[in-house]
């Protein structure tokens, strides 16, 4: 009889066990919202590029693409974000709006409080640099009235994904032993290192920086006239220097063209840089927020054949009939 | 192991061959020593107690697997399994205790459950030979497949994929899921413990690195089970399920194929169990071939690994994570090299060095097979000693996140304990190459120590014995240098 009981006793335990502990985790899930505020859920993931209020979990990350974040809210709502990281450190913030910037490490959770005061719609970034597709970690606040959140048409349109779906897909055309040509590849790093996120389609510049003193990002389509070339022979005499590797410090005893020197001077400092980065820009009032958009450093993204590559797509498109 | 249930139906008059005595070492019983412990392990429902804490954490470490945060080092999954159990298992259980992992393991656990519908008590009966009831098909498991060959196909395989097993939750998590299954099948379809006697992964290794073990379970007194007619321990009876290992502990005289369950303590008549403390390294016997490969699976492994998880080449790293770096040619490069140096390469060296040894020792009447077989024991102390190594800076470096994943479990960011917010922090980091170059050197000691019993048995005189070693000495050395090369550089 006791060992009867103790056998019923021993079979109850595991029977709770399996029941008990999915149970218990699923109402503590971090989806199992028991506070009254709402609470918007956004996970940074480096390798897709976004924050998004999906759900990413061990079992779907990686097999899963996940919907960019652009939220929307309330004005005068209080609201609670909670972010997390499937996979490295990212920094959330949204500088227009006065949110973040908040350091979000890989599988923390922070719940940061958040009253939107002012309608409008407002970027939001991430400023940590996160991996290749960390250009494309932007979307939108978009911030109603309590009449303008009545209006969801108005609500759909403003919040929908501005950024290319397939930001973060890898080109097979940059792969190692494909035949493209020097600017071909220049043009394509341009799109896959996601410059133009800050610099424009085709470097046609103009993308905002908040609090920036120049408004917007520098364009690079005429980047040959930034690197004082004077004419159109000069720039495929330069191109195919670069094209062919050229040791251009070795050029300044017997220059290829008069202005040289002066190219060799903008060049280096270009590169520089691209190379190291400007971490520090010009702020438009100097007591505000630090400007979000800021040239990383891709010295360990780029060679400096690609570096080069880029130059000479630029230099390459520069339309000479405007001088 | 290797005991057929055919012989055993002819008991009581089946003979029980005693196991050669070839050198002797001091043995304490901690069952003699203390009442107390005998008393526990004595108790119906022991086993059950010690699996169910364990069974509770396992079962969330596969939830977590599936459902928690896909960071590796927030994720039980991946901190308990890789850093925290696997360090326990490989320097301490299995140098300390042999087989105790499977004293605890909950994945025969639900298998044995619909073997025996019961948790904690016994049910008399007669199932084929045994004197236990017991459910399922309980077809008898294949000749040919009772050895541990697919336990070496299968942990070779499973390492094969080690980048992302042991990164990502996932993964881990199906992992232990199809083996907790798996055990469960094949204890429906087949006869007790087949699961981890011929097919847990696991299993295998820790099958011949007990046999460095400083515990055993033996038998008090070989006469008392010679004479014993009950025969408790392997057929089961009131008091005991029949071993679920297929051991008689009669005549066991190593203890690969042990698991520890206790059963024979509580079954035993005659109260001839023994829980054994003796010297690291006592049993220095490979008995085929299985065995003396899992010794150059597990030295080519940690090799590997050493590559791969702890130095700094990033092009190998990357072929190995072939599911993040997409180097598929790469992988399968990696994956060629790894498998021709388990199975072909460094056997083939070792065989080299046999040949060598038999040159050496002058004597003609051993064939080079058993000198190989003979002295792979080397690889016992060697690779156990080598995976030590190994695993401390794992542990070391690594084991913080312990602290914090434990009050996280999922990574969801709860705070069960107050230490979510631990910061990761390397234990003493500027010490662990000593540390390594210790283990190393202890490893080298004690293959070429125990290497001399081994040699002595092959060659019969101590001349003989003594230049016969001298290649295999050299072989253990040139491991101890390659391993020091990985580790320390």
């Amino acid at each position: 009889m006791k060992n009867k009981f103790k056998e019923i006793f021993a079979g109850a335990v595991v029977i709770i066990i399996l029941i008990g502990t999915p149970l218990a985790i699923s109402l503590n899930a971090p989806w199992m919202n028991l506070t009254k505020k709402r609470v918007i859920h956004l996970t940074g993931l480096a390798s897709q590029g976004i924050w998004t209020e999906d759900l990413v979990t061990a079992t779907n990350n990686g097999s899963q693409t996940f919907k960019r974040a652009n939220i929307v809210l309330t004005q005068d709502e209080e609201v609670i974000f909670r972010f997390t990281s499937a996979d490295v450190t990212h920094t959330f913030y949204a500088p227009e709006i006065g949110f973040g910037p908040i350091v979000v490490e890989a599988g923390h959770y922070y719940d940061v409080p958040f009253t939107p005061k002012v309608t409008g719609k407002f970027e939001y970034y991430c400023t940590t640099f996160c991996g290749h597709c960390h250009n494309y970690m932007r979307g939108n606040i978009v911030v109603l009235s309590h009449e303008q959140i009545k209006n969801t048409e108005l609500a759909k349109k403003l919040s929908t994904d501005t950024v290319r779906a397939d930001c973060c897909a890898p080109n097979p055309a940059l792969a190692a032993g494909s035949s493209i040509s020097f600017i071909k590849r220049g043009q394509l790093l341009f799109i896959d290192k996601g410059c133009f996120t800050c610099h424009g389609q085709s470097g046609i510049g103009g993308v905002f920086n908040p609090n920036y003193v120049n408004r917007t990002i520098p364009d690079l389509i005429t980047l040959a006239k930034k690197l004082k070339i004077g004419e159109k022979k000069e720039a495929d005499s330069l191109i195919k220097l670069l094209e062919r590797g050229v040791d251009l410090d070795k050029l300044n005893d017997s220059p290829p063209f008069p202005s040289f020197s002066r190219f060799y001077a903008q060049y280096n400092s270009i590169t520089q840089k691209i190379l190291n980065g400007a971490p520090v820009v010009q702020k438009a009032d100097s007591k505000s927020f630090t400007p979000p958009l800021l040239m990383p450093s891709w010295e360990y993204h780029l060679t400096r054949r690609d570096i080069n590559s880029i130059i000479a797509y630029f230099i390459s498109i520069y339309n000479w009939d405007n001088d | 192991m290797y005991i057929y249930d055919d012989k055993i139906e002819k008991q009581p008059s089946v003979e029980i061959k005693l196991p050669e005595q070839e050198h002797s070492f001091n043995k304490h019983d901690l069952l003699k020593k203390s009442p107390l412990l005998k008393r526990i392990l004595k108790a119906r429902s022991f086993q059950f107690l010690v699996i169910l804490p364990n069974l509770l954490v396992f079962y969330v470490i596969i939830i977590a697997g599936l459902i928690g945060t896909p960071v590796g080092n927030r994720n039980i999954a991946i901190v308990f399994i890789w850093i925290l159990w696997w360090f326990l298992l490989i320097a301490i259980m299995v140098p300390f205790a042999s087989r105790i992992w499977c004293t605890v393991c909950p994945l025969p656990f639900f298998g044995e459950l619909f073997q025996r519908m019961a948790l904690i008590m016994v049910r008399i009966g007669k199932t084929f030979n045994l004197r236990n009831k017991m459910f399922g098909f309980n077809l008898k498991w294949p000749k040919f497949l009772s050895n541990i060959w697919i336990q070496n196909i299968g942990f070779l395989t499973l390492c094969t994929f080690s980048a992302v097993l042991v990164t990502r939750p996932f993964v881990t998590s199906v992992v232990l899921g199809t083996m907790l299954l798996l055990g469960t099948l094949l204890a429906i379809v087949w006869r007790q413990r087949v699961f981890c006697s011929y097919v847990c992964p696991v299993s295998g290794f820790l099958s011949l690195y007990s046999m460095a073990s400083t515990m055993e379970l033996r038998s008090g007194d070989k006469d008392v089970c010679k004479k014993c007619k009950d025969k408790g321990c392997i057929r089961g009876n009131e008091d005991g399920w029949a071993c679920p290992w297929f051991e008689y502990i009669g005549n066991m005289e190593r203890n690969n194929y042990c698991g520890l369950c206790m059963e024979c303590v509580k079954s035993c008549k005659n109260d001839n169990i023994a829980l054994n403390v003796r010297p690291f390294a006592s049993e220095t016997k490979i008995k085929s071939l299985d065995e003396s490969f899992k010794g150059f699976i597990m030295l080519a492994l940690a090799m590997a690994y050493s590559v791969i998880l702890l130095g700094t080449n990033g092009t190998v790293k990357d072929w190995a994570n072939a599911s993040e770096s997409g180097l598929w040619g790469g992988f399968f490069i990696y994956a060629g090299i790894l498998w021709s140096s388990a199975l072909i390469i460094v056997p083939g060296v070792f065989y080299l060095f046999s040949y060598l040894s038999k040159r050496m020792s002058g004597v003609d009447s051993v064939t080079v097979r058993e000198i190989f077989k003979g002295f792979s024991y080397i690889l016992v102390p060697l690779g156990l000693l080598a995976w030590i190594a190994f695993s401390f800076p794992l542990m070391f470096i690594n084991g913080s996140y312990i602290i914090s994943v434990i009050s996280d479990p999922l990574g969801w960011g709860w705070n069960l304990f107050g230490t979510a917010d631990f910061k990761w922090q390397p234990l003493l980091p500027e010490y662990l190459g000593y540390v390594q170059l210790i283990l190393l050197v202890v490893g080298l000691g004690y293959a070429i120590s125990r290497g001399y019993f081994v040699s002595f048995r092959l060659y019969k005189t101590d001349k003989a014995a003594l230049m016969g070693l001298i290649p295999m000495a050299g072989f253990a050395l040139l491991v101890t240098m390659a391993f020091l090369i990985f580790f320390i550089g």
